[in-house]
């Protein structure tokens, strides 16, 4: 059947059902529970294809456990949740890999990452890790901006780093050290790194 | 953290902070030496003087930042930080390698000034020359930039870094004049408006790729104690000030101020103003050249008269006649109108102004300015417009036929005058609708003309002024003559 030749069918609007808003549930590593809007969630690519692919019903948000995010603690989680609420339905700038040219910190931005040091890193690699374009754009220029005016000693009390000869005296101690014991320390040490624990880089 | 945290953290600052991360320690500047980092930086400058070098970086969304490195006794300072034993040539040469890396993909402006004398180019230009072509060789590719401005004292500085410049990115090359420092970022601002020159081939191009100002307007205001230069290019009226000064040469350029030592105040103006009309290649509405405060014909003759003639040397050496649509200039004598029309492109030629230099004189004057050698450029043969003021002339009209539109005064009018008017704007195919003649000095033969002319009377206005409409019979054209004897004014214009 050609589309000219298909039946008209009238469409009664009121009949359609409306689709309740959707929010969905997520869990921080330090089990807090945090209820956000699908809009708030377009702001992560991460947590948009997460929730895209589970492909949740309404019923199934709040009879189903909430979504595990085990790597970030409650605290940050909760950061980076009233951020995507407060920016939710704005443009998402595409990530090409470049520095983006202008950044303008927003208040409500400014006063959110009014926070420590320690705080403010948690925040930016859960940034990178939901990939929250946007939010790693601003706190990114936050700590660009920190080091403004600094010599490279304040540089590391800031960003909380060693200098070459610490770096260099923990290295040999390291080697020196060949009990199990030390060997823990030292591979205790290299996960919290990793993890973004103690030292911002 | 990762690679894309940190080239964010990195590129939203400066050089410097680049160089200070650099220094806190080992895993950053690993990590900066190994990754592609860009600073986002807008406009790159360096200036090179004997003692100093500096780097101006712009950005759009931080303050500007200034690096210096200067020479001190036993060693060089950078920024206020002294450092013993190192030259300060050899410090900025070794930061530029990184300078030069962290470029953003594309850099709008780089530019480079040589703020150097003649005798010191030739003391400190090799070294630089030497240091810049080894930085530049050792890139691995060349520098994206899309506007490049520098000054050189020789064709051999351009080629040390123009050929490292990648012309897929280039749209503007700007080589000034070795002394055209000063003025290098008033012709920017100027050029931001309105160039849009671009270059594709790097041969030649000292000669022929010199962009266009693109200036509208250009006021030339000569007095025996400055001169002023005011300048409009699109919306933007700017003003250049060279004052004369006990230790040398004052300029104003609109809220700046600059004291050039050692500098005399009218060979610096007549330096940039060969720059400013070398590099303005389309057509200016109007070129004005004025003398203020003139007290009499000596004083011209000994202040203003020898600018004139330099100026004229700057128009006769230029490649290409300056194009102007309406050329205006004080002059005593047609000699002094000679030093500056015929080096002015006929073909845009419109209109003409001469006026008298001082008002008060001019009143006194029975001298006749005799345009007859005027009369044979093809610059006068092409203007459409005249206009002579306060400047006696002889009642011989014939040059004046072929303008559309003339102001003159003409020291005695006559009947004989206003009948040979009458019979050329109406009788024979001539170009002209209107011919004004203001303040003339005598009308010989007032009463019989004007009891000649009662039969075309149409009114009388207050103070005397008298309208008369002629046609002559199986003549289309209509005249209209308005006669204003308190002004001594009288208007033919066809209607």
């Amino acid at each position: 059947m050609s589309v000219e030749n298909a039946p008209v069918v009238d469409v009664d609007e009121a009949a359609i059902p409306v689709e309740k808003k959707m929010y969905y549930r997520f869990e921080s590593n330090d089990k807090k529970e945090f209820r956000v809007s699908e809009l708030a969630i377009q702001q992560s690519e991460t947590l948009n294809r997460l929730v895209e692919a589970m492909g949740y019903t309404s019923e199934d948000v709040e009879n189903k456990p909430a979504i595990a995010i085990e790597n970030i603690d409650g605290k940050t989680l909760k950061l980076v949740f009233q951020w995507c609420e407060h920016h939710k339905g704005e443009a998402i700038p595409v990530d090409d890999g470049s520095v983006p040219k202008i950044v303008e910190i927003p208040e409500f931005d400014a006063k959110l990452m009014d926070i420590d040091n320690g705080l403010l890193f948690k925040l930016i690699w859960a940034a990178d890790y939901l990939n929250i374009v946007q939010l790693l754009n601003v706190s990114c220029k936050k700590v660009a901006n920190m080091a403004q005016g600094k010599t490279p000693a304040q540089l590391r009390r800031v960003y909380l780093l060693p200098s070459d000869e610490e770096d260099e005296a923990a290295k040999r101690a390291a080697q020196e050290a060949q009990d199990p014991r030390a060997r823990e320390v030292e591979e205790e040490f290299e996960e919290r790194k990793r993890q973004g624990g103690n030292s911002f880089f | 953290m990762p690679d894309k945290v940190m080239r964010r953290i990195i590129g939203f600052g400066g050089f410097q902070d680049l160089f200070k991360f650099r220094k806190v320690c080992q895993d950053l500047r690993t990590f900066i030496d190994e990754t592609c980092l860009n600073v986002n930086c807008t406009s790159l400058s360096f200036t090179f003087l004997p003692n100093k070098i500096s780097l101006v970086a712009n950005f759009l969304d931080r303050e500007d930042e200034e690096i210096t490195y200067r020479n001190q006794e036993n060693g060089c300072q950078i920024q206020n930080k002294p450092f013993q034993k190192l030259d300060f040539i050899d410090a900025f040469f070794k930061d530029l390698p990184l300078i030069m890396k962290y470029l953003p993909p594309c850099l709008p402006r780089l530019s480079f000034k040589f703020q150097y004398t003649n005798d010191e180019s030739d003391k400190y230009i090799p070294e630089v020359q030497k240091n810049l072509n080894s930085v530049l060789r050792s890139r691995k590719t060349m520098l994206p930039v899309r506007k490049f401005i520098m000054n050189a004292f020789k064709e051999d500085q351009v080629l040390t870094i123009l050929p490292h410049l990648d012309p897929m990115f280039l749209e503007e090359i700007w080589i000034l004049d070795s002394e055209f420092w000063l003025g290098v970022d008033k012709i920017l601002e100027i050029n931001e408006l309105t160039l849009r020159k671009v270059c594709h081939d790097f041969r030649n191009f000292i000669d022929d790729k010199l962009p266009d100002i693109g200036l509208t307007s250009v006021v030339i205001m000569i007095t025996p104690r400055n001169i002023s230069i005011y300048y409009d290019a699109g919306q933007q009226s700017n003003r250049l000030l060279y004052l004369k000064h006990d230790e040398g040469c004052l300029v104003k350029h609109n809220d700046m101020e600059y004291l050039l030592e050692n500098e005399e105040f009218v060979d610096l103006f007549l330096k940039e103003l060969a720059q400013f009309l070398n590099h303005q290649k389309s057509t200016l509405d109007s070129l004005r050249i004025i003398c203020g405060k003139i007290k009499n014909e000596e004083e011209y003759q000994n202040v203003f008269f020898p600018i004139l003639q330099k100026i004229q040397g700057i128009l006769e050496s230029k490649k290409n006649q300056l194009k102007v649509r309406c050329i205006n200039f004080n002059a005593f004598k047609p000699a002094h109108v000679l030093t500056i029309l015929p080096f002015i492109d006929p073909i845009p030629l419109k209109g003409i102004i001469i006026s008298h230099p001082n008002f008060d004189i001019s009143r006194e004057s029975e001298n006749i300015f005799d345009v007859k050698e005027l009369s044979h450029l093809d610059q006068w043969k092409s203007a459409k417009v005249l206009k002579i003021l306060y400047l006696n002339l002889s009642p011989d009209i014939r040059d004046f036929l072929h303008f559309n539109r003339v102001l003159v005064k003409i020291h005695t009018v006559s009947k004989e005058l206003f009948e040979f008017l009458k019979e050329k704007m109406l009788c024979e195919p001539t170009m002209l609708t209107v011919f004004e003649i203001t303040g003339y000095k005598r009308f010989d033969e007032e009463q019989e003309y004007l009891s000649a002319m009662e039969q075309y009377k149409t009114d009388e206005a207050d103070g005397g002024v008298r309208k008369w409409k002629i046609q002559l019979p199986h003549h289309k054209k209509r005249l209209e003559v308005v006669y204003v004897p308190k002004r001594r004014h009288i208007v033919f214009s066809q209607s």
